[in-house]
């Protein structure tokens, strides 16, 4: 954090000090790290030269985990204790969880769920922290220690509260999120600066759990986001559970209280429909005796099983291309990205549906994570001279209020280009009504029941007025990582109440606080010490940048905010040499907290200057 | 760009592209907390001018508000009785096209809201450029009448396609 640098918004401040940051695909079915080296952006392999890791996790206690390849290995013989697919749980409840068929025993933990294994229970958060954390040290490994901050990327259609669960996930792992970006702009960075294209782009991206389709107008380095559809819950993972279905129904048995046998079924159903990528027929063994030995199937079989699940992807597509107001002539090109779109099937229907040959010249396992470490490369200030792009992304879905009746109140409509804020004003509707209950809803429905419900708070201490009276506005702001924040204010006596959402499925900000706290009591001697380093070189840099700020712009501020700043000044100055890292953080967090409204005063004069003096109430 | 109803697409997509990256929360990553949020209300309140000049209708409600007129108030009080009847006839048709499923007759319907909406584009806009604010309010409840029912026959017409 370099507090009250301004500088060049271009420049990194310090420009011979290279700052690493890679970006990260949290995959459903593997995970990935890349990272800009020498000026070109690549995954970044483990040891054994593997670019992909299984996003796999097991426990064999509640702090001894093996995560990748290794978790992958336990899945045959313990599958109710090997966590695949993590990310389908997401920000989800335990009713949500028990809907997705997932063959784990699932637990209430807080407002989250949790699930049951032999050795741990946990919640998906700290699972995908765990395969963030493995991704973290493999870059520090590779890259040196001076990791400064990572991309993650998350499915464009990902609702509020998974991606508030991923950002958790990522702050447990001890990384510094620069930005939240959205799988298939991710995808367009990677395409786009390849080829310098120009015009609008469909990005179809078939995870192992996800489906999103997003359509991007690209021009002069610009990735403007236009509209994004999608299915958080259609990905390769369903293909082959149709595999397995179709397959126990012919033969009329039934697995469905029976986990490992069903795990063997589904991972055997994957090998099978890889194979049946570059085969009209195949066959695989399953590990199981008797009439499951082994599975077989010929293409033509699985394309039937495989087009109501494309034809649900392409209605996203189209209505994509409403809300986009485009017709399919003005797509320019198709990318594909996603393991799934290896797939015969999808490359014909995609191909027959936009009339064009789909772009797939680059891998599409990896596209996302090299387009991650290009957007965080970019976000770090390492970028080149002629090296420069803006991203505008969208929210996925409409965000609303419930209203009377249980009715949907829509705030901000979806493909809203972030960030974006917007109002709403309502009233009381009995006599001396003093509290509103606020419950704030993300989906397209206009029943409430039918909406994701993310957070309920209540603005109290309404002034008593007769019904009607009272004009309360509610104002939704999503910020640039597509998260949301909501406050509501009482016009009249200024009554005030705001929360960022923190979903009602998810960890509480004390929960994390706590969790990060834990990790920092075990941190041994040496551990402690660079804390203690690296808290002590920021706080001369706060110092030193204050003084130049000082120098500069000390006409922002009157006589009495001057002399308080100066005086936390030398109150750090002081506590410089101490030996206690929360002495030290707590006098950099009072001076901080001091120049918080100098830093944001001299930072609107810059950026007015910088928009040449055009007020924007002007245009 | 001068506040005016007919404005250049192209400029003002170029206009909002050059002014977000100047703004834009990615370009303050490495910020502290409140220039961080200084640089999204900047960013907020650009996207928000963007959405409001691109659309006609929004752009002519805008300047309607920038002249002190009051937009939301007169809604209802300056429709005519034509007006009025022909949006029920319209509406009747509407009804009776869906139920029919009749595809040529729904994209007859839009072809001609469309061009009313077009023509009632064209007045309203002219009557602002001329300050006629009465007639130019008139026109332009109107307008929003006809935008709403527009919208209305392009989602059963899509409706109808997507059960073909």
């Amino acid at each position: 954090m370099a507090l009250l640098q301004i500088s060049e918004p271009d420049a990194s401040p310090i420009p011979h000090q290279r700052k690493v940051a890679v970006g990260i695909d949290l995959g459903t079915t593997h995970s990935l790290v890349a990272a800009v080296r020498h000026s070109v952006a690549e995954v970044l392999p483990d040891a054994q030269g593997r670019a992909l890791m299984p996003s796999a996790v097991y426990y064999h206690s509640a702090d001894e985990v093996v995560v990748g390849h290794d978790a992958l290995a336990m899945q045959e013989s313990k599958p109710l204790d090997t966590l695949v697919s993590i990310k389908r749980l997401m920000g989800k409840s335990r009713a949500d969880a028990l809907i997705t068929g997932m063959p784990y025993h699932f637990e209430d933990m807080g407002n989250s769920v949790a699930i049951a294994t032999e050795n741990a229970t946990v919640t998906p958060v700290k699972v995908a922290a765990q395969i963030l954390l493995s991704l973290r040290k493999r870059a520090q490994e590779t890259l040196g220690d001076d990791l400064v901050g990572a991309v993650i990327t998350v499915p464009a259609y990902f609702d509020d509260a998974q991606r508030q669960a991923t950002r958790d996930a990522a702050r447990l792992a001890g990384l510094n999120v620069l930005r939240l970006l959205n799988e298939p702009t991710a995808a367009a960075i990677a395409y786009g600066l390849d080829n310098s294209s120009e015009g609008v782009y469909a990005v179809y991206d078939l995870g192992g759990g996800t489906f999103d389709l997003s359509l991007l107008r690209l021009t002069q380095g610009v990735f403007e986001v236009v509209a994004t559809g999608g299915d958080t819950a259609l990905g390769g993972d369903d293909f082959d559970a149709a595999i397995v279905q179709t397959i126990c129904q012919q033969v009329g048995l039934d697995f469905s209280g029976q986990p490992q046998q069903q795990r063997h079924l589904l991972m055997a159903a994957r090998r099978l429909r890889e194979q049946l990528s570059a085969n009209d027929q195949a066959s695989v063994q399953t590990g199981l005796d008797g009439a499951f030995a082994s599975i077989s199937m010929t293409r033509v079989e699985f394309e039937v099983l495989a087009s109501p699940l494309i034809k649900r992807s392409l209605s996203c597509a189209q209505r994509a291309l409403d809300d986009a107001e485009l017709s399919l002539a003005e797509v320019q090109g198709v990318v594909m990205v996603g393991g799934a779109t290896r797939m015969p099937i999808v490359q014909q229907m995609v191909r027959q549906f936009f009339g064009r040959e789909p772009l797939v010249n680059l891998n599409p396992d990896e596209v996302v994570a090299i387009g991650a470490a290009l957007q965080a490369n970019l976000l770090a200030g390492n970028r080149h001279p002629g090296e420069d792009w803006l991203l505008l992304d969208v929210t996925p879905l409409s965000l609303g209020l419930e209203t009377m009746g249980g009715l949907v109140e829509t705030i901000i409509p979806r493909n809203s280009t972030i960030p974006v804020a917007r109002g709403q004003e309502f009233t009381t509707y009995r006599d001396g009504q003093t509290a509103l209950a606020i419950h704030v809803v993300q989906g397209e429905r206009d029943l409430v029941s039918e909406c994701r419900s993310l957070a309920r708070f209540e603005l109290r201490g309404i002034p008593p007025m007769v019904a009607g009276a009272a004009r309360i506005r509610v104002t939704f702001q999503v910020d640039a990582d597509g998260l949301l924040n909501v406050s509501a204010q009482e016009q009249a006596s200024g009554t005030q109440a705001e929360v960022t959402v923190k979903p009602s499925h998810g960890l509480t900000d004390e929960q994390i606080t706590k969790m990060l706290q834990d990790s920092v009591a075990g941190a041994d001697e040496d551990a402690k010490l660079r804390m203690l380093r690296e808290e002590q070189v920021q706080a001369s840099q706060l110092l030193e940048s204050i003084t130049a700020a000082l120098a500069q712009d000390s006409n922002l501020l009157n006589a009495d905010e001057l002399l308080q700043i100066e005086a936390q000044m030398s109150n750090l100055q002081a506590q410089l040499e101490t030996k206690s890292v929360e002495v030290l953080r707590a006098a950099v967090k009072t001076l901080s907290a001091c120049t918080d409204d100098f830093a944001a005063r001299r930072m609107d004069r810059s950026i007015r200057q910088a928009l040449t003096g055009r007020s924007l109430n002007e245009i | 760009m001068a506040p005016s109803f007919s404005i250049d697409a192209s400029t003002l997509d170029a206009q909002w592209k050059a002014r977000a990256a100047q703004v834009h929360p990615d370009r303050f990553v490495n910020a502290s907390p409140p220039e961080k949020r200084v640089a999204m209300q900047w960013s907020t309140q650009l996207n928000e001018a963007y959405r409001v000049l691109r659309d006609p209708l929004q752009r002519a409600k805008y300047l309607c508000e920038l002249a002190g007129q009051d937009v939301t108030e007169s809604a209802s009080r300056t429709l005519g009785m034509a007006f009025l009847s022909q949006q029920m006839e319209w509406r009747e048709a509407l009804e009776n096209l869906e139920a029919a499923h009749d595809e040529v007759g729904l994209a007859a319907l839009l072809t001609q809201v469309e061009g009313d909406r077009a023509r009632c584009q064209k007045q309203t806009s002219r009557l602002i450029e001329q300050q006629h604010w009465p007639d130019a309010l008139k026109s332009l409840n109107e307008w929003m009448f006809i935008e709403k029912f527009v919208k209305e026959v392009q989602v059963v017409k899509r409706a109808q396609a997507a059960t073909e």
